[in-house]
């Protein structure tokens, strides 16, 4: 080892444990997290669902029941990975701004624009969008009505307390279900496992 | 010198007697290759939607087949040769398995055999013989099949290591469940009435593809003004990358060797290489016309016209490089010791206001597909006017190559290689894409080819179409326009009990006792 790297590991040491206290105060609580995550499972699994629902007859013609429920497995698996990514922009924003801005409120506020944002993308699947064609006057029209409709529902629930109350205890009395959908997701991630085995 | 071995000595010797044994395999199948092969190499060249009636080597106006023309020139041209099923599940494991779908049960879209067939296919006849197996296909239908049958494939060429783009992720990641993936991976990404099935990962995915396609098709613009050849939204590619590499793949291969080789072509969507289009645009075609089948889509004659024309240009390209491949195989000598057999798995309708090949129609636009078979050092053409089907290949290829027929075929010897031409012999066409895999067929079209005759039946339709029968002589009537059926007829009364009472046998095992 030479005195180079011996003066600067104990800096390092130092460093790494200011830094892991200061990142876990700026993510929110593990509670308002879960909850968060729970208005992400419930969009995402309730399409993934009702795809899976329309397609399934088709292919229970020619697979057996196991069959299908590795098909359902694959889907509600890969509905767990797609809430968990719209989770983790949430998180980020938190991380980055100001408390007051967002952590504080990260139940109702993280709620919503995950909400939105599975409502604009299911419009945009159902009309099948390709957003790979659009222009630049597209990309702004498309911009400003979901960050405008974001912005709408922020802004109501920093004037109207109430509001946000309200968000907050829908999201939690909907845990139950979320906390369904995320149990049958790990499920399908373990079936997915055991058939590839 | 001491006789006895000691400890250090006698360890040397063992850590060396599994090299010792490497070494002895090694020379030892050196040897065996090295020795020349007796036994012929067999390439089964597929080409996907292919209908005879639109190659010119079956007398087709426009000259869409001329290397296939002079292929024929050495080879048995079988000239009423039937698909088994009507797309390309049902076809491929029709050909694949000899056995017709109702057997085999792969009889719904991306269907697969039942687990009886697994292991009784072409693949492991050859296997048995002592041959190296190897596949290829751009078709992910076929995939599915080839998948299913991997464990009697030495080399099974992955789709997508022969393709410009591929965005499957079912066979890279979960290639040991890779049926149900992939299903599950259709839902998530093909849109279907509301949509794709994933919210987030199918949009993110779309684009990326998007902008992949979009770099790739200008990079191709020039050569494909039309745009590329592609596999229903998964598969890009250009025939002659497939070509190039069986060229190099027929030279190294180790002897005997059988080669599948499934193209896409001439599969929609129709854009061949810049030389082609506009090939037959002064060269127009008065098709007869056709009465709009009510089981049929809503399909203009113009459209119909123009997608005719498009599917004849696609054909040419892929003509174009099938004789690159023979002109390749001429100067290399490789047709001194390989047989060559030129089929595909079912054809195409564009006609009667329909388009496709996943509808409920059979008629010979769909069912007749080509057969040609060059035999190591045939220098003359011979045409065959009995009907066969696709289940009569393996039992051929088989006793070409010395195997015994399996019993459990369905096909027959063909005519010259073993078998008698028999016109007395029935051959059925199966679409049951509807009705459950174990289950009584309840919704089907079955095709039944007798003489001159085809019995049409369908069954389980809506519009009334169930119980219904349509007959049509085919020597009179190649176009299928006049109905000839009629339940007091003698005729269409006998081929009519004969079917049912095979869509009886075939239901049995079903029924509910």
């Amino acid at each position: 080892m030479n005195s180079t790297t011996d003066k600067f590991t104990p800096i390092v040491r130092e460093s790494s444990r200011a830094l892991s206290p200061s990142l876990a105060r700026r993510l929110p609580s593990r509670q308002d997290t879960f909850h968060v995550l729970g208005a992400c499972v419930i969009p995402v699994f309730l399409w993934s669902l009702l795809s899976f629902l329309n397609e399934v007859p088709g292919f229970a013609l020619r697979l057996s029941l196991w069959d299908v429920i590795g098909m359902a497995s694959y889907i509600l698996a890969a509905a767990l990975v797609e809430s968990v990514l719209l989770l983790l922009p949430l998180l980020v924003i938190s991380a980055l701004l100001p408390a007051r801005f967002f952590r504080n409120h990260f139940l109702a506020f993280g709620s919503a624009i995950a909400v939105i944002t599975s409502l604009w993308i299911m419009y945009a699947n159902y009309h099948t969008l390709d957003f790979s064609t659009w222009g630049v006057s597209e990309w702004l029209i498309g911009l400003a009505l979901y960050l405008g409709s974001i912005a709408i529902a922020l802004a109501l629930m920093l004037r109207w307390k109430h509001v946000e109350e309200i968000v907050g205890s829908v999201v939690q009395r909907v845990s139950t279900l979320s906390t369904v959908y995320i149990a049958i997701g790990l499920m399908g991630i373990l079936i997915v496992l055991i058939r590839n085995i | 010198m001491s006789r006895s071995i000691n400890r250090r000595n006698f360890l040397k010797l063992a850590a060396a007697a599994p090299l010792v044994g490497a070494g002895l395999r090694w020379a030892k199948s050196n040897v065996e290759n090295a020795a020349p092969s007796n036994r012929p190499n067999v390439l089964l060249v597929v080409f996907d939607t292919l209908m005879a009636r639109h190659m010119s080597v079956y007398g087709y106006p426009r000259d869409t087949t001329p290397n296939l023309n002079r292929f024929a020139q050495n080879a048995t041209v079988f000239h009423r040769h039937y698909a088994g099923g009507s797309f390309t599940s049902s076809g491929t494991s029709s050909l694949l398995t000899s056995n017709y779908p109702w057997t085999q049960r792969s009889i719904n879209l991306m269907g697969t055999v039942s687990q009886a067939f697994e292991h009784k296919n072409l693949f492991r006849i050859f296997g048995d013989a002592g041959y190296t197996r190897v596949a290829y296909t751009h078709n992910w239908m076929a995939a599915q099949l080839l998948n299913q049958f991997r464990g009697d494939i030495n080399y099974w060429k992955p789709t997508r290591e022969l393709a410009l783009s591929d965005i499957e992720i079912a066979d890279r990641f979960f290639g040991n469940d890779h049926d149900v993936a992939l299903s599950a991976e259709r839902v998530l990404t093909i849109p279907n009435t509301y949509g794709t099935g994933s919210l987030f990962l199918s949009p993110l995915q779309q684009a990326w593809s998007s902008h992949d396609d979009q770099q790739l098709q200008a990079k191709y613009q020039a050569q494909f003004p039309r745009g590329l050849p592609n596999s229903a939204q998964t598969t890009t590619f250009i025939i002659e990358d497939a070509v190039n590499w069986l060229q190099t793949e027929l030279k190294q291969v180790s002897s005997p060797s059988f080669i599948y080789f499934h193209l896409l072509p001439p599969h929609e969507p129709y854009n061949p290489r810049k030389e082609f289009i506009g090939l037959f645009d002064d060269d127009p075609i008065v098709e007869p016309p056709k009465p709009l089948h009510p089981l049929g889509t809503d399909f203009d004659e113009i459209a119909e016209n123009l997608a005719r024309r498009h599917y004849d240009e696609f054909l040419a390209y892929a003509d174009a490089e099938f004789g690159r491949l023979y002109d390749f195989m001429v100067r290399e000598k490789m047709l001194d010791n390989t047989y060559v057999v030129f089929t595909s798995d079912h054809g195409q309708i564009l006609e009667r206001g329909t388009k496709g090949h996943t509808n409920p129609l059979l008629y010979e636009t769909i069912t007749h597909i080509p057969l040609m078979i060059c035999a190591p050092g045939q220098t003359h053409r011979v045409d065959v006017q009995a009907p066969t089907s696709c289940l009569d290949v393996l039992p051929t290829l088989a006793q070409i190559i010395g195997q015994p027929v399996p019993d459990w075929t369905g096909g027959q010897l063909l005519p010259t290689f073993g078998g008698q031409a028999d016109l007395d012999r029935t051959i059925y066409t199966v679409d049951a894409k509807n009705s459950p895999k174990q289950g009584i067929l309840n919704q089907a079209t079955v095709a039944m080819i007798k003489n001159d005759y085809k019995l049409i039946h369908y069954r389980g339709y809506e519009k009334g179409y169930t119980g219904t029968f349509e007959l049509y002589n085919l020597k009179q009537d190649p176009e299928e326009l006049t109905n000839l059926y009629s339940p007091n007829a003698s005729t269409g009364n006998e081929l009519q009990n004969e079917l049912l009472a095979k869509m009886d046998q075939v239901n049995k095992p079903y029924q509910r006792t």
